[in-house]
């Protein structure tokens, strides 16, 4: 059944909040794809199953089932993105999409594996294999094309990061997973604050960026690196047994909490960013950046493969696109998001 | 030839002789890869683009609020005495 499905069925009192949710606890439990359970979630059921039987009306998905990347704060849950230096953090609050999934009535079931820092398909995998209904996750084209589930990214700054751990601030983006495109658009109508416009008509014909995809490489891991900053062993982050002074504490404790990959993006994002490479490098990927977003000004919708090439330029340029089964993803211009779904599923 | 130790200093990272070997032999293959980027020329007043968001901040009233309490924010802290971080003496 779709998340759409489901809520229809609990409104008309096919099956209750608590057996939907008894259902996805027991799959996710048994899952490898899942890291931790939301162990409130049926007290949670319970109550959205009050409110309903009182009469109130909460969302189209209230009493759904739903999972989040291990990225993104619920408070009581710990969040680890993936990564041994952050593996004993717990939130202190809920992040913004998370309080807005609790006012609509979903139920966060629990928190999906990723991979560290950076995308996770074992949130894609879970939603195939109808682990969970649907999930939030953030950019995940790839391994949404993979495993033949619709995806938006959705336009920049159309949806709250607040809560979600910072990794490439200027593309970091939280949209949904689903097996329909009709469950992803409703989906991001409940945690997106966007006054949405609809799709200029035709798909338009891109020009070639031949140096986006390496704009996007030096911007993203440049932020990476910065915003890994924070992870010093000091005030956040696992600290190492083996320092003996407060340089040590930061290097030791960062070199055996992070992976490998992780360490890759904070050199490169340092490389970036020292002495003449600012100018040779992370200025002209700013400039490039810009030359692209203007070239794309005018582009209505445009259907392009997911890989690293293709993807970089919603990214870079802050626009929506949504992946559909078959592997390809539509680009959109920005805010037309729900209508690249509408169009997507038609 | 990329200096590892200065990068390493940047970085805040403390690499294995190993790991120093692997990642200077990847970084120093991707700048070579980037000859053609590096080569780009941009006017001086060439705009630069750091977020993809056009529009204009929408500010909140300004309230006065509680603060999170300190024992809520040293939860995540690898250490401190209750009141402040703990971190390794910098001077005897």
């Amino acid at each position: 059944m779709t998340a759409l499905q489901i809520a229809a069925a609990i409104a008309a009192k096919e099956v209750s909040v608590a057996d939907i949710t008894t259902q996805y606890i027991e799959k996710a439990r048994a899952s490898a794809n899942f890291v931790a359970i939301n162990e409130q979630a049926m007290e949670q059921a319970a109550q959205v199953q009050a409110k309903l039987d009182a009469g109130e009306t909460l969302s189209p998905l209230a009493g759904v089932p739903v999972a989040l990347q291990d990225n993104i704060f619920v408070q009581g849950m710990p969040c680890a993105c993936g990564s041994a230096i952050m593996a004993d953090y717990m939130p202190m609050f809920d992040a913004e999409v998370v309080q807005k999934l609790q006012a609509a009535g979903l139920i966060v079931i629990g928190k999906l594996a990723m991979n560290e820092f950076a995308d996770s398909p074992q949130a894609a995998a879970a939603v195939a294999a109808d682990e969970i209904p649907f999930a939030l996750v953030t950019d995940n084209r790839k391994a949404a094309a993979q495993h033949g589930v619709w995806h938006i990214k959705p336009t920049y700054g159309a949806v709250s990061r607040l809560g979600l751990v910072a990794n490439v601030s200027s593309m970091d983006a939280i949209g949904p997973v689903a097996r329909s495109a009709e469950d992803c658009a409703a989906l991001l109508q409940i945690i997106a604050d966007a006054q949405w416009i609809d799709l200029p008509s035709g798909l338009t014909e891109l020009p070639a960026f031949p140096h986006a995809l390496t704009a996007c490489e030096i911007i993203s891991c440049a932020e990476a690196g910065a915003n890994l900053q924070k992870f010093d062993g000091i005030s956040l982050g696992k600290r190492s047994a083996d320092a003996q002074n407060l340089t040590e504490t930061y290097k030791f404790s960062r070199a055996q909490g992070f992976g490998m990959a992780t360490k890759r993006r904070a050199l490169f994002g340092s490389l970036m960013l020292a002495g003449d490479n600012y100018e040779l490098y992370y200025k002209k990927a700013l400039q490039v950046r810009a030359q692209m977003k203007a070239a794309l000004e005018g582009v209505s919708m445009a259907e392009l493969p997911v890989d690293d090439v293709h993807n970089c330029l919603a990214s870079l340029a802050g626009l929506p696109a949504i992946v559909k089964p078959d592997g390809k993803q539509i680009m959109g211009a920005a805010f037309t998001d729900i209508a690249l779904a509408k169009g997507g599923a038609a | 030839m990329i200096n590892m130790k200065t990068l390493q200093d940047l970085t805040m990272l403390a690499l294995s002789p190993e790991e120093s070997t692997q990642l200077q032999g990847e970084l120093e293959q991707k700048i070579a890869g980037m000859a053609e980027f590096a080569a780009l020329d941009f006017p001086a007043d060439a705009p630069l683009c750091v977020t993809p968001l056009t529009h204009t901040n929408m500010m909140r009233d300004d309230v006065v609020h509680t603060h999170t309490p300190r024992e809520v924010l040293l939860q995540n802290a690898p250490a401190h005495n209750g009141e402040y971080y703990a971190a390794p003496a910098i001077q005897e």
